[in-house]
């Protein structure tokens, strides 16, 4: 793959390291917890599921030996949980793919609509980022590969199977599919991007005015636009404290789905590295993403396709390359972030890595027994590498509520859950 | 982007003001259904979870979902129980019809609707009087029925207020480095003139402004200077919305001549408003059928025109993201960007020649020119077509002309390494006929990624094996014969006589024993449907210029549509016409409470 990835996001590495600012302890952004550090948590999903029999190690316990599409991991195994058993109960109901992708993140039931009146629930990462966005310049980044897509599917909006990432429970999380944008975003940053506070004030209040003459779904479009010019105000008041780094070059965005996956992992551990967030989620593809993986070696064809391998030998074979694909992302980002010193360990210490899937074996759309992997966090709390098996029926809800907790934000339920995950954390 | 219930159940309305008086069916209705219709659906385990045996008539999703069914002769299937006469199929069609147009007209009401990322950059250009791409900085909207312009997924999010924060700084830069831009507007850099003032704020607004409005930028101007009282006026939600005053009325009214210029322009353009639209939105000549029909032939008229086939042709038939999809480099060398760029040029053209010159919609289905440059004439295997832009060409047979034979929709419906006969009959009942079959069920598999996978078999075998089976026969049935039609065209949309397996196939039998011999008959089978294409590319249109889903409600505005199309030899003109006169385009109604 060396042939495609473009020379300047070595050249951004290097830039950005010396431009990024200052890392955590140094910032003189407002935050808490200061003498504990930063917690963090990174989502990364998998569309269409995994090949069972190649995902799930035999063994259970702290020596598991890695599967063939789980062998990415194998030098990250200490810090590495792999879930067995786990179901989300609210996405058992309706389709094969956009509940059980855009509930995976909340446990929630799923409004079946083509477009208006979108429902799920608020996902994990967002509960996060509204609890401590403030302290960092971005609340949340929210990244996908693919755009949102349009269409009615089965009753179904598929702008429900385009998000992970819900802010609210009818309003998904804005993803950004251009490297290039996300990269402005983060280190092109000025004041001047978001306003002037003289201007927002006129427009805050048009807006406002507006919103009290018009009425039914129109006022809560408006609701939106003016929550959206008031964050921008809070985020100006809070510009004047945080620090800009511009780095030399910005990404080139050639269009490969390899190659704009690792800058994507790149600019969420320059993100974190800066603390200029500390939630991101990254959907590599949409529910039912077709991304055609001929890149990989002895794999021809679109993802979907192959995950409905209907048992045949060759397709299988290359649904778990793509699957390893997958994994060896992650494991490129748990890479990335344990090179990184911070206080007395590596920036993995403090982020949590969670990849998975809203599926099973993509063959059959089973929510039951999810693929679920955690990773780091070590220094939040959260146990050291294993492979646990959960009887069945386990509610996936559960490792939420750990994970909340890890980060500072507890909680005692969540979606369908009432308890934390047993083993994951270690207090 | 017909009406099946399933689409319309969430905006049917419940408000009791446009509630159906209770209709009489006159016992017809239910004497007909009782004959066909429940002794499959009737009380005890019906067919499909859909009981008529106490049917509601007030249910008017019911109601369109039967009338389509019925209509195309899905429902009642002429193989259970007593022969269906075309009397009672008839009779059928008109109670069901009756149900839907009885009670207050209602024109529904689209949800308030933010510019669009083309919407956006399009009227920064045209506002400020400037070249920019200010989409740069916008991402992606989410889409409804495909279009990008439905007030109910054009969401606003602290992100995106910050993206428009960003590409507002940047236009407005752009306006002040040129020493003359905001002399073009009318404005000057030191002290501003309220009145000049005013009247730029009444192109941005779309409307007179409000005395307070441009009080409050004249103020700005003066104390922080030009860049942020243009800023102001961008981030307005009167700039960044199109609003649409509301009344405490229970009756609908007719928009005001502002908003209905608004609407005609973004239909029409996918652009503000110009001078001579905002003068007759001023004088009121919009406001007669026959000022509003001049204003629409000058509209269509004017080069901006080709955003219906940019913005509504290419989304209708699913071509507009054939750029970025991307093709096997190993399978099809030599589909580059350009050539992706020239298909969706030549649909988009296409249908942009359609309404300029007011030609046959019908021309969608079969004609006898296309529009290519040297590159695609080459894909195609045409000569004697010289370097340059794309340009009107004839075309000496009917292997090409048409929609069907575009090389952007056979490559939209082809998988990355193998045409998919299913995935493109599908496209055609859905985009060309208004009838698109239900999505396949949950394990209903698939073929083989790659066309030269080892068993041997081609796709028509294989689709012949998946047809045996009764379950999947139902719409594979309709959907097969008529991607198989295509077959002659590979995934890169090349003419071709034979593959890998030897001489191609393209014979097939429609259901009702209809024979087609490859594209020309498949056409000629289209072309007989004449009534179902019209159908599609309304309905289609008419989410478009609403930019709303249709509902129940709006069947009647629908039907009476296609009759004056059907009368009038379906020219292009006539229905965009159609569309502006219509109630629903014309007026608003309160929000559901």
């Amino acid at each position: 793959m060396n042939s495609l990835e473009p020379l300047s996001r070595r050249t951004l590495l290097r830039g950005a390291g010396a431009a990024l600012g200052l890392p955590y302890l140094e910032r003189m952004v407002p935050r808490r917890g200061v003498q504990d550090g930063p917690a963090r948590m990174v989502f990364l999903f998998m569309p269409n599921g995994v090949l069972p029999q190649a995902w799930t190690p035999i063994d259970v316990g702290p020596a598991w030996s890695p599967t063939p599409s789980l062998s990415p991991l194998t030098h990250h195994m200490a810090r590495t949980q792999v879930l067995t058993g786990l179901r989300n109960k609210n996405s058992m109901e309706g389709e094969g793919h956009y509940v059980k992708t855009t509930a995976l993140l909340s446990g929630e039931k799923v409004h079946k609509t083509g477009g208006r009146d979108l429902r799920v629930g608020t996902s994990v990462d967002q509960v996060a980022a509204h609890a401590v966005g403030t302290e960092t310049r971005i609340p949340s980044l929210v990244l996908g590969l693919e755009g949102v897509r349009h269409a009615v599917d089965m009753g179904y909006s598929t702008v429900y199977g385009s998000h992970i990432s819900w802010r609210t429970p009818t309003q998904p999380a804005m993803k950004e599919t251009e490297p290039r944008l996300v990269f402005d975003r983060l280190f092109r940053s000025s004041k001047r991007r978001l306003g002037d506070s003289s201007v927002l004030d006129i427009v805050a209040e048009e807006t406002a005015s507006l919103q009290r003459k018009l009425g039914g779904a129109d006022t809560d479009k408006l609701g939106e636009y003016l929550e959206s010019v008031r964050e921008l105000e809070r985020r100006l008041e809070r510009f004047e404290t945080s620090m800009e780094g511009v780095p030399s070059e910005e990404p080139a965005d050639p269009g490969h789905h390899e190659v704009r996956s690792e800058w994507f992992l790149d600019l969420i551990a320059l993100a974190i590295e800066a603390d200029s967030t500390r939630v991101a989620s990254l959907m590599f593809g949409n529910a039912v993403g077709g991304t055609n993986f001929s890149f990989i070696d002895g794999v021809e064809g679109g993802h979907h396709h192959l995950s409905h391998h209907e048992k045949d030998p060759s397709k299988m074979d290359q649904y778990q390359r793509i699957n390893r694909w997958h994994v060896a992302r992650m494991a490129g980002l748990l890479d990335r972030l344990s090179v990184k010193r911070e206080l007395d360990g590596d920036l993995l210490d403090r982020t949590m890595v969670f990849l998975g899937s809203g599926l099973r074996d993509g063959d059959r759309h089973d929510p039951n027994d999810l693929p679920i992997l955690l990773a780091g966090g070590q220094a939040l709390g959260v146990a050291a590498g294993e492979h646990r098996r959960y009887r069945k029926n386990t509610p996936l809800c559960e490792l939420y509520i750990s994970m909340l907790k890890a980060f500072g934000v507890p909680t005692s339920t969540f979606g369908d859950a009432e308890q934390p995950l047993r083993g994951v954390l270690t207090v | 982007m017909s009406l099946p219930a399933i689409r319309c159940s969430l905006t049917l309305l419940t408000l009791p003001a446009f509630a159906l008086a209770a209709h009489d069916t006159g016992g017809d209705l239910e004497a007909l259904m009782q004959r066909h219709c429940v002794s499959c659906h009737g009380s005890e385990d019906p067919e499909a979870g859909f009981d008529l045996s106490d049917f509601d008539p007030e249910d008017l999703d019911a109601a369109l979902d039967m009338l389509g069914r019925v209509r195309t002769g899905d429902m009642p299937p002429s193989d259970e129980g007593e022969a269906v006469t075309a009397e009672d199929r008839n009779a059928m069609l008109k109670e069901l019809a009756a149900l839907l147009s009885a009670g207050p007209l209602d024109p529904g009401r689209p949800t308030l609707r933010r510019l669009d990322r083309d919407e956006y950059a399009s009227t920064v250009n045209d506002l400020l009087l400037i070249q920019c791409d200010a989409s740069r900085d916008l991402p992606m909207d989410a889409s409804s029925e495909g279009f990008t312009n439905q007030g109910d997924v054009l969401f606003m999010a602290p992100e995106l207020a910050e993206k428009f924060t960003l590409a507002t700084g940047r236009v407005v830069d752009q306006l002040l480095r040129d020493p003359e831009g905001l002399t073009r507007l009318g404005l000057q850099r030191s002290g501003v003139e309220t009145e000049s003032l005013r009247a730029w704020m009444e192109r941005a607004f779309r409307r007179p402004p409000l005395q307070g409005e441009v009080d409050s930028r004249a103020e700005l101007w003066e104390s922080a200077g030009p860049h942020a009282a243009i800023s102001s006026v961008l981030l307005s939600p009167h700039f960044l919305f199109r609003v649409e005053g509301d009344r405490d009325q229970e009756t609908p009214w007719p928009v005001s001549s502002w908003e209905l210029a608004t609407r005609l322009s973004y239909f029409i353009w996918g652009t503000m408003p110009d001078d001579g639209l905002l003068s007759k939105a001023a004088s009121g000549a919009l406001s007669d059928g026959v000022g509003l029909e001049a204003e629409v032939e000058r509209m269509l008229n004017d080069p901006k025109a080709v955003s219906l086939g940019e913005r509504f042709a290419a989304r209708w038939l699913g071509v507009s993201e054939v750029p970025t999809q991307p093709t096997d480099v190993r399978r099809f060398s030599g589909i580059h960007a350009p050539l992706k760029r020239s298909m969706v040029q030549e649909t988009v053209l296409f249908f942009d020649g359609l309404v300029r010159e007011d030609r046959s919609l019908l021309e969608l289905i079969d004609s006898d020119y296309t529009y290519l440059n040297k590159a695609l004439a080459g894909h195609y295997g045409i000569d004697g077509v010289e370097p340059g832009p794309m340009r009107r060409v004839e075309l000496s047979d009917r292997r090409r002309g048409g929609v069907l034979t575009h090389a952007s929709v056979l490559f939209a419906t082809s998988q990355p390494l193998r045409t998919s006969p299913v995935v493109r009959g599908a496209w055609v009942l859905e985009r060309l006929l208004a009838s698109p079959p239900p999505p396949p069920p949950p394990g209903a598999g698939a073929l083989p990624q790659d066309d030269q996978a080892e068993d041997g078999l081609s796709q028509r075998a294989r689709l012949e094996r998946h047809r045996a089976d009764p379950k999947c026969a139902n719409c594979h049935d309709r959907m097969d014969p008529l991607g198989l039609a295509l077959e002659n065209y590979d995934g890169v949309g090349r003419w071709r006589d034979e593959d890998h397996l030897g001489a191609i196939d393209s014979s097939s039998v429609l259901p009702g024993g209809v024979k087609v011999e490859g594209v020309e008959g498949l056409k000629d089978a289209l072309l007989a449907r004449s009534d179902d294409v019209g159908r599609a590319v309304t309905e289609a249109m008419m989410v478009y210029a609403l930019g709303r889903s249709l509902r129940p409600r709006d069947a009647p505005f629908v039907e009476e549509i296609l009759s004056t199309l059907s009368e009038g030899g379906w020219r292009a003109r006539m229905l965009v016409k159609s569309i502006v006169q219509s109630y629903p385009f014309r007026y608003r109604r309160r929000a559901d409470s």
